[in-house]
């Protein structure tokens, strides 16, 4: 670890040192007494395990290492081991759960290479379904801040099961998809926008092969089979065909296909692109935003518009039930969050200056993601402890 | 032993910037003596503190970085890959040793071109063939890094120390990420890069190490001595010594036109000097000297022709020195002195 520079900074360092391990006593009391265990997971486990379901971002700084040919990482946040957790204590999945985390995580960021560790507290509720649980996690990390002192916080919702949804009518493939959500942050930047991100996707995503651009025989009917056939006469008469790295000429071709319908896709993918700009433009208190994106949600989408109902009454709760005050939400359905494996609703709360103090969502699938038997039902949020360590001190 | 009152200076040993290592040292002005072929050790006579030791590259990178040498020569790509805090990079353009670390396929698969494809036959190994992309590389850590950075989180790093490009050929790895120079082994193995694949440009580049230049005046004193010969080196690659023939009224009337001229302006302006009793005719002849980028030789020359030049001859120039060596003052400014 690099010394801090000055005696000042050493001094600030201590000082949050002692706010932190004062909340985090208290919030683990508060959590307990709530009906929340405290459970420890493993510094180190196999780095797949957070490759899994993580998001691209956080992979680039999993803090990986090999040991005795395996390659291991030190874990970036707990709610991955959680779910590998309760999948070997319930195999079954049968089970509700209500876990507490604290402890270091860790990451490799080149930009600040002696910033490795960092204190987070987590909470996790699995095996428990529907719009409750949700609001009873919200609910939590808001209760948590009012308990440890932080004034002026508040909720951003988002809700990245619906964006999923709502981008099924584009028919688009599962990369296209992930490319496409992943680039929601783009939309809305001053120097990007729509026309950037659809120029990066003609570049990459959307460029067709050489091979197959100067003949329009190619195009429109082409069988997997005359496909194949001329990757056969191409392959052996240029003798590339020696080697194949692993991939069969049936492979090649159909993802030669692939890439010819998506290149044909290109108008489905403009029109998922101005919905998607439409629907992270709102940005508003709950009953407003609700009304703003349900004219967003075609009658031919009974899934979506179940899910915005739901979302609703979700919210509902949470003013109503668990008395957060209505000044404190947001709703923003362009919110994303680092982590690739939530399912449904999700969230941030930050202060009044925008520092991220935590956040969370729900995330059904990683239990069979990381080898479970089955989808658990589950939902949580962490606290990025330095932060809020950070606007205690300044607060 | 290592003398504390000298400086050791690591030169790779073997490999592709071996010999070309000696080659550049010696157009500085640095010439090597190495009087055992065999032996691990020599010394450069106009740079009398120090002490060679030759090495293979990666274990320059592992000296310097643990301080058994101050100062090293090596690739760019092997420093990458071997990050260490006490290592700084003092000149990363020595202009030799020219290769790319990239990511590199099998010609066959002609649905790929960019790293967006990997990315999704990444996802295809994973789902339809229920195993890893695999890749071979002894550059395991920037590989690692890259292949995440562009959204490939499922791969298996097959690590070996030679033959890399065979590897798919032979069928224990899919892909490779390996430096290339021409591109020709590559093509015999049947293999393409990949476009935006480029991992490391790299090429030859001084390194040293950090703590040594921060404590000890004698470090300094060698590596400024030294960035002095190679800066001076490398910038007089870029010019030449023109002298050219013109006749005119007077010295002062040739400057101006000369230096009317940016390009023929030279670093401060034209040296002149009269030619005497050469000539029958009543008209006056002088010398013009000046120092002229090579870029931009032939429309300096046009120019001149121009204004009446002729006779023009140019040699190239040895060394450049300006007031101090940029790289040594850039260094200074790195480890935070004045």
């Amino acid at each position: 670890m690099q010394p801090p520079s000055s005696a000042d900074q050493f001094h600030l360092q201590q000082t949050r040192q002692r706010i932190l391990k004062q909340f985090s006593t208290e919030l683990a009391a508060f959590f307990a007494h709530l009906g929340y265990e405290m459970v420890e997971t493993p510094f180190i486990q196999d780095a797949e395990l957070f490759l899994t379901k993580a998001g691209d971002q956080i992979i680039n700084r999993l803090f990986t290492f090999e040991r005795n040919g395996r390659n291991v990482a030190l874990r970036p946040e707990f709610t991955v081991s959680a779910a590998s957790l309760y999948n070997m204590q319930h195999p079954m999945g049968d089970q509700v759960v209500r876990w507490q985390f604290h402890g270091a995580v860790f990451e490799d960021d080149p930009e600040a290479p002696h910033q490795i560790q960092r204190f987070t507290i987590g909470v996790e509720l699995i095996g428990q379904r529907g719009v409750d649980a949700d609001a009873e996690i919200i609910a939590l990390s808001a209760r948590g801040l009012d308990e440890i002192g932080v004034r002026n916080w508040r909720v951003q919702l988002g809700h990245i099961g619906l964006m999923r949804a709502l981008l099924k009518q584009f028919n688009l493939d599962s990369l296209t998809e992930r490319v496409l959500l992943t680039q929601l942050p783009a939309l809305h930047h001053p120097d990007q926008g729509k026309a950037y991100v659809l120029s990066m996707l003609d570049q990459g995503l959307l460029s067709a092969s050489p091979t197959d651009e100067p003949d329009h025989a190619f195009t429109d009917d082409m069988t997997t089979q005359n496909t194949q056939y001329v990757l056969d006469v191409l392959l052996d008469a240029t003798q590339r065909g020696v080697t194949m790295g692993g991939r069969s000429r049936h492979d090649i071709v159909e993802r030669l296909l692939r890439k010819r319908q998506r290149a044909a896709e290109r108008p489905q993918i403009a029109a998922a692109l101005d919905l998607l700009t439409d629907l992270s433009a709102i940005d508003a208190a709950p009953p407003a935003a609700i009304r703003e994106l349900s004219s967003f949600i075609p009658s031919s989408m009974p899934g979506a518009r179940t899910l915005v109902q739901e979302w609703s009454a979700m919210i509902d709760l949470l003013l109503e039930t668990h008395l957060i005050p209505e000044t404190q939400l947001r709703l923003v359905p362009g919110l994303l969050r680092n982590w690739d494996y939530y399912t449904g609703m999700i969230f941030d709360i930050r202060d009044k200056q925008g520092l991220l103090l935590g956040g969370g969502g729900r995330y059904d699938e990683l239990t069979r993601l990381v080898g479970g038997d089955q989808e658990v039902p589950a939902v949580g949020f962490a606290y990025y402890a330095d932060t809020l360590a950070q606007h205690l001190d300044n607060q | 032993m290592i003398d504390s009152q000298r400086v050791t200076f690591a030169l790779p040993s073997k490999g592709a910037i071996a010999e070309p290592t000696l080659n550049f040292l010696s157009d500085c002005g640095l010439r090597i003596d190495k009087p055992n072929p065999r032996q691990y050790t020599g010394t450069i006579p106009a740079l009398p503190d120090v002490d060679l030791l030759f090495q293979r590259v990666t274990d320059v990178v592992y000296k310097v970085a643990d301080g058994t040498a101050q100062l090293g020569i090596t690739g760019l790509d092997v420093v990458r890959e071997h990050p260490h805090d006490d290592l700084v990079v003092i000149h990363d353009n020595l202009r030799y040793g020219y290769c790319k670390l990239l990511v590199a396929v099998p010609e066959a698969w002609v649905d790929v071109e960019s790293m967006l494809d990997l990315t999704e036959i990444a996802l295809d190994f994973r789902e339809n063939k229920r195993r890893n992309l695999r890749v071979a590389t002894t550059y395991t850590h920037l590989a690692r890094r890259f292949l995440h950075a562009r959204g490939i989180h499922h791969f298996t790093l097959v690590s070996a120390e030679g033959a890399i490009e065979a590897a798919p050929t032979i069928g224990y790895a899919d892909i490779i990420v390996d430096l290339v120079q021409t591109g020709t082994t590559l093509r015999e193995n049947h293999l393409k890069p990949i476009t935006d694949g480029v991992i490391v440009e790299s090429q030859a580049c001084l390194i040293g190490n950090r703590r040594w230049l921060e404590r000890e005046p004698r470090v300094q004193n060698t590596t400024a001595t030294l960035l002095e010969y190679v800066d001076a080196a490398l910038q007089g690659r870029e010019y030449s010594q023109l002298t050219v023939n013109v006749c005119g009224e007077s010295a002062a009337v040739i400057a101006e036109k000369v230096a009317a001229n940016p390009l023929t302006r030279g670093l401060q302006g034209p040296t002149i000097a009269p030619i005497l009793g050469a000539h029958a005719t009543d008209q006056l002849w002088f010398t013009v000297t000046i120092i002229i980028q090579n870029k931009q030789m032939l429309s300096a020359i046009e120019h001149l022709r121009q204004i009446g030049g002729t006779q023009t001859t140019v040699t190239p120039v040895r060394y450049v020195f300006f007031e101090q060596s940029p790289t040594y003052a850039r260094l200074r400014a790195d480890l935070g002195f004045a």
